[in-house]
């Protein structure tokens, strides 16, 4: 059972996490929410946006304001999963060849994932274990990754030509997914002063440890959610499946598939981050209402007609959310 | 109030609430149901007992059936879960209300339970603004109650079916007549008195008695006049006109007078026997001399025994007129004559006028005698428009209400010249006209208003022939 103390210590450092990099991130507040909650959920975030947008920056900002260990890979066509987890590689020492792991990228606390889609599926298949299980397996053995571990993946939402789509395996994984938009004048206009000037930007020295983020993580499971919000958000999920009887008209007639069950556990896992960022001790509807389209939109697969009618899910759920009362 | 006294307030307050919504929809469809009978019995051919189930029923069953509504509802677990987060809007308490219920249950000891409770104190004691008695409901047992009270008060206040309720209770009273034995109570059973039990043991009569009783319902049922009483009781002119009547002891007697008087054998087997059956209905003078008669050895004895039989037959003390006429019937199957009928008519009508002049035939004196004549009167009176000339006839001796369990006697007010009031002596609700004023013979059926009667009840074909048939059976053919 978590105290009142370890509470305040961990949502002391969470804010000075999120103060540090707010110091190099300009606008951005809900990218750097959803990494924030990625980070106390023990998910993954998966973030849209055209490049030169600040996506990097974020990830390698958040890993030095907590000290940890920053990895990224860029991923192309070409790339090959050993390229990502490693592989073992022959040695020789003392006169004796033996096999010797060799650690990919894989193996940091960050991970940056940039341009997830650019690579072939087999590759981005490759961090399925590790995104989900915190495990590595290569050959016969199985590596375990270093906790906090999160992978923070993006993707160009423009240059589609020569991509590969994401598996729904694979986006199911990923605990939210963020858009990062593009900054409005006075973002942009701080942005360049920021990298123009003086020494540049540099990345915000650590404020938080490992420890204070896996704390953090227990008071975040210990935060109360009412059952009348459970079986809310149960409602809200169902209502995104076109064969629900909730389901609003818009998706009964633009959904293939509606969210999974790790929506649902994706949506109040990150509303009680969201209260515990917010400093509240439980889960308010607003909380539910902040998390749902992150936690939901990667997971709701459109069909012929959505696609081709170009159907934002963004909208769809939003349809959702004022079609399912709250009592 | 704490936190835990709060909501088991709140519980308490939901299955109140819960058993209210439930007794509320049990007290309204029973209660609708009622309100719907009590609209639709008038309107429909039923007896008063239906009417008066109806109101108790009303009376009784939507309220039970909301108590048992409210112990139903108040067993149902209350959604506590979503009355809390419904408190938690109405009070903009972020949910805290219910995330306390639920630290409560899981862990009642730790700092959050603490601190969502000191946050949610100061606000609990409004909470009761946030679970108000739902419209619904309020509306389900008003609404019901309306019900309820509609069917009682239509029940107690509309008139029975097609507005005559006199008709429908005469029908009513006859009905009960025939099924119980209270024989001072109505007119049916003060001339019944003239005979005593032994009409009632009477095989031939009881089946006279249902015969008419279905004749009777099938008028009721007709929304036409019934006659007033049962079979036996009815009017004496409905008993001349009957179709199925056998030809009357004196007929028999004046029949076996004549052949005894030509050819002097002994008395034929069918004979003794309608002899026999006439005995079975017959006064006990009148009973002791058919037995003479069948007891005669001789040629001699019979005639004597057959002129003491005329004599105690013609005898007034012998029985009641009425009785006299009725329990003489003999079934056998000989046709009755118009010559017959019209005999015993005007045997009935020179008893009438006799009556209306002042005197009372000695066999009636006392209550009976009045109840009778006032069951002579009874047919025919809502006939008005039949035929209106003519004085009212003998309506001082009836001008006091009638005492209670016995009909209300209708006089009629029309006489047909010097015959007298010859509608008396009609079937009641027989649709006839009158052919030429004063003649009380040239009444016969009236076919358009027959056709009219079976148009307005809208009777299958079937019921329409059976009708039209009846109709001209009982007028033997049309006059």
């Amino acid at each position: 059972m978590i105290t009142e103390r370890d509470l305040e210590a961990a949502y002391g450092a969470f804010t000075r996490l999120r103060e540090a990099v707010e110091t190099v991130i300009v606008g951005h507040e809900s990218v750097v929410r959803a990494a924030l909650i990625a980070l106390l959920c023990r998910g993954n975030v998966l973030l849209e946006g055209v490049p030169g947008l600040g996506k990097t920056l974020l990830v390698r900002a958040l890993a030095g304001a907590l000290g940890l260990e920053f990895s990224r890979i860029q991923f192309t066509p070409d790339l090959m999963p050993a390229d990502i987890i490693g592989t073992d590689i022959i040695t020789e020492e003392d006169g004796h060849r033996r096999f010797v792991f060799s650690r990919g990228p894989v193996f940091a606390n960050v991970v940056l994932a940039d341009e997830i889609n650019r690579a072939t599926p087999k590759t981005q298949s490759a961090l399925l274990e590790a995104m989900e299980e915190r495990t590595v397996t290569v050959g016969a053995h199985t590596y375990a990754l270093d906790e906090p571990y999160v992978v923070l993946a993006t993707q160009n939402p423009i240059e589609m030509e020569g991509t590969y789509p994401l598996p729904e395996a694979q986006v199911d994984r990923f605990l939210l997914k963020a858009t990062v938009a593009f900054p409005n004048l006075e973002e942009l206009v701080d942005i360049a002063t920021r990298t123009t000037e003086g020494g540049g930007i540099r990345l915000p020295e650590p404020v938080a440890s490992a420890e204070d983020v896996l704390r953090a993580r227990d008071v975040v499971r210990e935060i109360p959610i009412a059952e009348g919000l459970r079986d809310y958000v149960g409602r809200l999920v169902l209502a995104t499946h076109p064969g629900s009887a909730h389901a609003p008209a818009k998706i009964r007639e633009f959904v293939e598939y509606g969210a999974s069950p790790r929506g649902a556990i994706a949506a109040i896992l990150a509303a009680k981050a969201h209260a515990f960022l917010a400093g509240e001790v439980n889960v308010r509807p607003s909380d539910i209402e902040a998390v749902f389209v992150p936690a939901l939109a990667h997971r709701i697969i459109l069909n012929f007609r959505g696609e081709a009618e170009g159907i934002r899910v963004g909208e769809l759920l939003s349809d959702v959310w004022e079609n399912v009362p709250a009592l | 109030m704490t936190y835990r006294e709060t909501v088991a307030a709140i519980e308490r307050r939901l299955r109140r609430l819960a058993a209210a919504t439930t007794a509320g929809v049990a007290l309204l469809v029973p209660a609708a149901a009622a309100a719907v009978a009590a609209v639709a019995v008038p309107l429909s051919v039923v007896s008063p007992t239906a009417r008066l189930v109806v109101g108790l029923a009303a009376l009784v069953v939507p309220p039970v059936a909301g108590v048992l509504g409210f112990a139903a509802g108040s067993r149902r677990t209350p959604r506590l879960a979503q009355a809390l987060l419904q408190i938690d809007a109405s009070l903009e308490l972020d949910a805290r209300l219910s995330s306390l219920h639920e630290v409560a249950k899981t862990a009642p000891d730790s700092f959050i339970f603490r601190r969502l409770e000191a946050d949610v104190s100061p606000h609990l004691d409004r909470w009761r603004k946030a679970l108000p008695v739902p419209a619904r409901t309020v509306a389900a047992l008003v609404a019901g109650a309306a019900c309820v009270a509609l069917a009682v008060v239509l029940s107690a206040v509309l008139p029975p079916p097609h507005a005559t309720s006199g008709r429908m209770d005469r029908v009513s009273t006859a009905e009960e007549v025939r099924g119980t034995d209270r024989p001072d109570e109505t007119i049916d059973s003060s001339v019944d008195g003239g005979i005593g039990d032994e009409r009632s043991s009477s095989a031939s009569a009881d089946e006279a008695t249902e015969t008419d009783g279905r004749l009777d319902h099938v008028l009721a049922d007709l929304g036409l006049e019934a006659a007033p009483g049962d079979g036996n009781a009815r009017a004496p002119g409905a008993v001349e006109l009957g179709v199925n009547d056998g030809p009357t002891l004196d007929e028999l007697v004046a029949s076996l007078r004549d052949r005894l008087g030509t050819d002097g054998t002994d008395l034929t087997v069918e004979e003794q026997s309608a002899l026999r059956e006439a005995s079975t209905d017959a006064p006990a003078p009148v009973r002791q001399a058919i037995e003479d008669v069948l007891a005669a050895s001789s040629d001699a004895e019979r005639r004597d025994a057959l002129d003491a039989l005329v004599t105690s037959v013609e005898t007034p003390e012998a029985a009641p007129q009425e009785e006299t006429v009725a329990s003489s019937r003999v079934t056998t199957e000989q046709e009755p004559d118009d010559e017959t009928a019209t005999i015993a008519g005007e045997q009935l009508l020179a008893g009438l006028e006799e009556e209306s002049a002042g005197g009372i035939p000695p066999a009636l004196e006392g209550d009976a005698a009045e109840d009778a004549t006032r069951e002579a009167r009874a047919p025919g009176a809502e006939d008005a428009e039949a035929g209106d000339e003519g004085p009212p006839v003998a309506a001082e001796e009836d001008a006091g209400a009638p005492a209670p369990g016995s009909y209300a006697l209708e006089r009629t007010p029309t006489a047909i010249g010097d015959e007298g009031d010859v509608k008396s002596y009609l079937t009641t609700g027989v649709p006839l006209e009158f052919a030429e004023e004063g003649r009380a013979a040239a009444a016969r059926v009236s076919y358009e208003r027959i056709e009219s009667i079976v148009a307005s009840r809208e009777l299958s074909p079937e019921a329409a022939q059976i009708v039209r048939t009846y109709f001209e059976a009982i007028t033997e053919g049309g006059s």
